[in-house]
């Protein structure tokens, strides 16, 4: 399998905030989800995955080159849908083509102006006073008028509607479909990503917390509940994130560690967003 | 090529400020005419372009310019395309502060004569010099909070400009008042060719060590 | 082909895929010879990850059931063919076996074993 994106010991340090010895890679082709809570490292990662910040240490290659390297061709190969705006303001979207088909030869104004017209982007309004889900529009017109290898989504889907969600992912699919493509999805809407991702990236404080197939992930943990009182000394030792209530307890543990369980436990398959929630109650209380 | 289409990035940025050179272009046309002045003319066109040529630097909250700072160039393309940007503003007051000197010159039936050649070059080369210094403090600088600190880099060199060239003017006019001013400019008069050169040669060498150094700068910060 | 997925399953997403393609071969709903849709049309088309898609066809593929070729999709193979038969004669004689063995330990007969596998054979039957 070719890897188009290799992230290797990335780190980032701020004041208030570092990201410490980051490393995946995203073969050619696959859908990666890559999760956290606010806060998490998600935007900082991305940041320095599209050149915008600089790494202190570690390196970043998209189909084998470097930003430092050669900044063209690297960011060619991206394209970049985040949450808000990164159009400026003041522009219409007669400026905003321009300004594509002079820095992306590959730029075809045909496809964008095609999917202006199909979504009803206003043509005459400036940027600022487009709805947010117009300026994500925009941001997709103009990278999927491009020929991008690797397309990198920073919370691209918050405030969309449900339908045009879905119509998203559906797009994100056909992207991979030829098998030469990838795409990196940052996100915490998990359900967005429960059915078609096929790795996932789970960051937490700056660290990585889990990092493999969502479905190897899925099949490692088992969602347990029952009654506080079962538990003994080696099963609480194994339990993540042991959410207890006035009924009952919930928590995950891993698939292998199955045998310490008796029959009065009730045992579910999880989904992303409870193993996402358990492990961060676990690190929150060994906090304490 | 890409740093001219940085330039024209530039341009669409501070499309408002557009009409403010024209207002500059009236305003300076009115003062020379009021004042049968040819030396206005160059002056306050320029002044003006000093002042608006850093419009991109003060517009510039880094969250809306992700499309920008994402586009497939090099720092040294946008640097370029920055300072480019600054010289196409200034080429533009050159020429049309020229204009209205020459026209100032045949409605009053003034000389053209080569003291105001040498006040416009004498202009024209310190402008550029100042505006890759202030260029550079910009870059220097970066995205500072501090208004105040961003607008007076703003200002100082325009209002320097302003200030230096009216000194000049003054002793230009009064040129038969002192023997030292007078022998300087009869020479500078004499190697009129020599000293355009090489006046021109400095403020190029200045410009160009701007964007090297900003480039040097630009190339270690985030959000460049 | 037809392929519903259920998230309330007790079988992963790939399984439930492979049982379901494995079911329709089995009787007739897909024909020897058949061009299965490739990994990535299938997992697009029903919106599950490509993993997803590439695992069921690749345990499908060990079963004997289908074989991929290289830019051409995979193609079902026939029921009846040595290879498939020799899996299921495996799993048969792995099966009786086990059975064999149990047997063994709690001192059964094989006339005994023998009548409980009619019985059973009769139940399936059913």
């Amino acid at each position: 399998m070719e890897e188009i994106l290799i992230v290797e010991n990335i780190s980032k340090h701020y004041n208030d905030f570092t990201l410490k010895d980051i490393s995946f890679t995203l073969p050619k082709g696959y859908i990666m989800g890559y999760i956290g809570q606010n806060g998490a490292g998600k935007t900082t990662t991305l940041n320095l995955i599209t050149g915008m910040c600089k790494s202190d240490s570690g390196t970043i290659t998209i189909n084998g080159e470097t930003c430092s390297k050669n900044p063209i061709a690297y960011k060619k190969s991206i394209g970049y849908i985040g949450d808000s705006s990164y159009f400026p303001v003041t522009m219409k979207i007669k400026e905003i083509r321009t300004i594509l088909k002079n820095f992306y030869p590959d730029f075809d104004k045909d496809k964008f102006d095609q999917r202006v017209s199909e979504w009803n982007l206003p043509v005459n309004k400036k940027i600022a006073d487009f709805s947010r889900g117009m300026k994500v529009k925009l941001m997709f017109a103009a990278v999927f008028a491009r020929d991008t290898k690797l397309l990198i989504l920073d919370e691209a889907t918050n405030g969309l509607d449900t339908v045009m969600r879905a119509d998203i992912l559906k797009l994100l699919q056909e992207y991979i479909a030829d098998g030469e493509r990838s795409v990196l999805f940052s996100t915490h809407i998990l359900s967005d990503l429960e059915q078609i991702a096929d790795y996932i990236f789970f960051i937490n404080d700056g660290k990585k917390i889990l990092y493999d197939m969502k479905d190897e992930i899925l099949e490692n943990f088992l969602l347990v509940k029952g009654d506080l009182n079962e538990i003994d000394q080696n099963l609480t030792k194994e339990l993540i994130g042991i959410e207890k209530n006035q009924f009952g307890f919930e928590a995950i543990l891993p698939t292998d560690k199955a045998t310490l369980l008796s029959k009065n436990f009730i045992l579910e398959k999880p989904n992303i967003d409870q193993i996402v929630i358990h492990y961060i109650r676990d690190i929150q209380s060994k906090q304490k | 090529m890409r740093a001219l289409y940085f330039l024209q990035i530039d341009r669409m940025i501070t499309k408002m400020q557009g009409h403010l050179i024209w207002l500059f272009i009236m305003i300076a046309v009115i003062l020379s005419f009021a004042q049968k002045n040819p030396y206005w003319g160059s002056l306050y066109m320029v002044f003006g372009s000093m002042i608006l040529s850093s419009t991109p630097f003060t517009m510039n909250p880094a969250n809306t310019y992700g499309f920008l700072l994402m586009l497939p160039a090099t720092v040294k393309d946008r640097v370029f395309g920055r300072f480019l940007y600054g010289l196409s503003l200034l080429l533009l007051t050159l020429f049309f502060g020229g204009l209205g000197t020459v026209l100032v010159c045949i409605v009053n039936h003034i000389e053209l004569s080569s003291m105001i050649l040498i006040f416009y070059i004498g202009v024209a080369a310190t402008a550029l010099i100042m505006l890759s210094i202030q260029y550079t403090i910009f870059y220097l600088v970066g995205e500072l909070k501090s208004q105040q600190v961003m607008g007076l880099i703003r200002m100082i060199p325009g209002f320097l400009l302003f200030i230096l060239g009216s000194i000049a003017m003054d002793i230009i006019q009064e040129e038969s008042n002192s023997n030292l001013v007078f022998s300087f400019l009869t020479w500078i008069n004499n190697h009129l060719f020599e000293c355009v050169l090489l006046v021109f040669l400095i403020a190029v060498l200045i410009f160009l060590a701007g964007i090297f150094i900003s480039v040097k700068i630009q190339k270690k910060r985030d959000f460049g | 082909m037809k392929i519903l997925l259920s998230n309330q399953s007790e079988l992963p997403i790939y399984a439930q895929i492979k049982e379901q393609i494995k079911e329709q071969i089995l009787n007739g709903q897909i024909k020897e010879g058949e061009i299965l849709p490739s990994i990535r049309q299938l997992a697009k088309e029903i919106g599950v990850s490509v993993i997803t898609t590439t695992r069921a066809y690749n345990d499908l593929e060990t079963e004997g059931f289908i074989a991929t070729m290289r830019g051409k999709g995979s193609i079902v193979l026939s029921v009846e063919n040595n290879f498939l038969r020799e899996q299921y004669l495996k799993r048969i004689e792995s099966g009786l076996m086990t059975a064999i063995e149990t047997a063994k330990v709690i001192h059964m007969s094989e006339q005994e074993l023998l009548t409980i596998c009619s019985q059973l054979w009769k139940e399936k039957e059913t």
